[in-house]
């Protein structure tokens, strides 16, 4: 790589760091970065670790936004920093993702957004698990039309970077809220024609830091870099919270009629 | 094990940033959400302003033709229009999102949001020609 190439370009990078093991709040950090047209943020970092300051911590892994690792503030947005290029800023500002405790530089800790994750099963659920071949995969086992499939695919393409997370301030205020990135995660699979799991998730999901627990700001489905829309899934949750509260209060009155 | 347990360290130390009181002037876009969710406190002070209406109605007709000048009041009108505004922007933004909250399905035919977003502002249109009507009609 041709990293000082003398045509290159200079972007002066403001970078958040903190050191657990020295410093008791974050500051800032400045360097000059090299960058030509195709750089991205996180090839800025690479440089500042490779040559300027091998101290720096981020994560990273596919390059590519589809592992959803390096997620940072930029300029005050959640971005990926793969899918971000210095040419497009004038001058850089990246920190850690908001919302999240820091870990180191900028590194969060996502622990409590993978627990939410986890909290709303996310995986097809059989009422009876002894029908299924297990012998078969799934997809052969039960049979998806594209249509059934369309219901839910595009909620399906999240890459759990916790973009979504940064810009929730409701997540903010209260990191109980199981946050955009689960719930749209929940719809995707009550959505399933496979699934018979709604009635396990409606206990998360119409519960206080269920979806009621959002007031659609919106901002989540704007930062997506996969355009899941999770603002879209949450909001019609709650038509379906609110559908499962009268069907509750019907059955309640019908077995009181059989009294 | 107890042993090999007391040299074990860790520097884990997460820093947890607290939310400024401020978040919403971060950027245009929470701004512009506080502001959509701030016009329910205009709604609610002109419904107040329509019961003191009904109450001085109840009052008898001098009341009631005072509550009505005093409507016209440049004070009374600048506040009718900040309502106003209050009221439009209101209907402007949340009838962008209720195509995200309102899938219309019909077979395998999604409606377009375009097409929610016209059919609500021909609803309210339809509903607001109808209801002036309705007024001058009684009035006249
Ligand atoms: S919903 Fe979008 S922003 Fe949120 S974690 Fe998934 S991919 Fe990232
Ligand atoms: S490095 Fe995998 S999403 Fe950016």
């Amino acid at each position: 790589m041709n990293i000082a190439a003398p045509s290159a370009d200079i972007m002066k990078v403001t970078v958040q760091r903190y050191r657990p093991e020295q410093d008791n709040e974050p500051w800032l950090q400045h360097y000059q970065v090299p960058f030509s047209a195709d750089t991205s943020v996180l090839e800025a970092l690479q440089h500042i670790k490779d040559h300027l300051d091998p101290s720096l911590s981020f994560r990273w892994s596919c390059r590519m936004a589809i592992c959803g690792s390096c997620g940072f503030m930029i300029n005050g947005v959640p971005k990926l920093g793969c899918k971000a290029f210095l040419r497009d800023y004038s001058e850089l500002h990246i920190a850690a993702l908001d919302n999240f405790p820091i870990e180191r530089d900028l590194i969060s800790d996502i622990s409590g957004f993978v627990e939410n994750l986890e909290t709303i099963k996310p995986y097809i659920i059989r009422d009876d698990p002894q029908e299924l071949d297990t012998s078969q995969p799934i997809n052969q086992a039960f049979i998806q039309t594209p249509a059934e499939l369309s219901l839910y695919q595009q909620f399906s393409q999240c890459i759990n970077c916790g973009l979504c997370y940064a810009a929730c301030p409701q997540f903010g205020r209260n990191p109980d809220f199981l946050g955009p990135a689960a719930l749209a995660l929940a719809s995707r699979y009550n959505r399933d024609s496979r699934d018979q799991g709604q009635e396990q998730r409606a206990l998360f999901l119409n519960a206080e830091e269920g979806v009621w627990s959002c007031t659609f700001v919106g901002y989540c489905s704007e930062v997506c870099p996969k355009q899941v829309d999770p603002a879209a899934a949450i909001n019609q949750g709650k038509a379906a919270s609110t559908t499962d509260y009268m069907l509750n209060l019907l059955s309640l009155s019908k077995s009181g009629e059989k009294e | 094990m107890t042993e090999n347990h007391e040299h074990k360290q860790t520097f884990r130390k997460p820093y947890q940033h607290k939310q400024s009181r401020w978040w919403w002037l971060q950027n245009r876009f929470f701004t512009l959400y506080l502001i959509r969710e701030a016009t329910a406190v205009w709604v609610l002070l002109y419904c107040l302003l329509l019961l003191s209406g009904l109450v001085s109605l109840s009052e008898g007709e001098a009341a009631w033709s005072d509550w009505l000048n005093s409507l016209s009041h440049p004070a009374a009108v600048g506040f009718q229009m900040i309502v106003l505004t209050a009221v439009v922007y209101h209907a402007v933004t949340w009838f962008k999102l209720a195509p995200k909250i309102m899938v219309v399905r019909i077979g395998t035919w999604t409606m377009p949001e375009r097409l929610m977003l016209i059919g609500q502002w021909l609803g309210l249109l339809i509903l607001t020609a109808a209801l002036l009507g309705l007024a001058i009609a009684w009035g006249a």
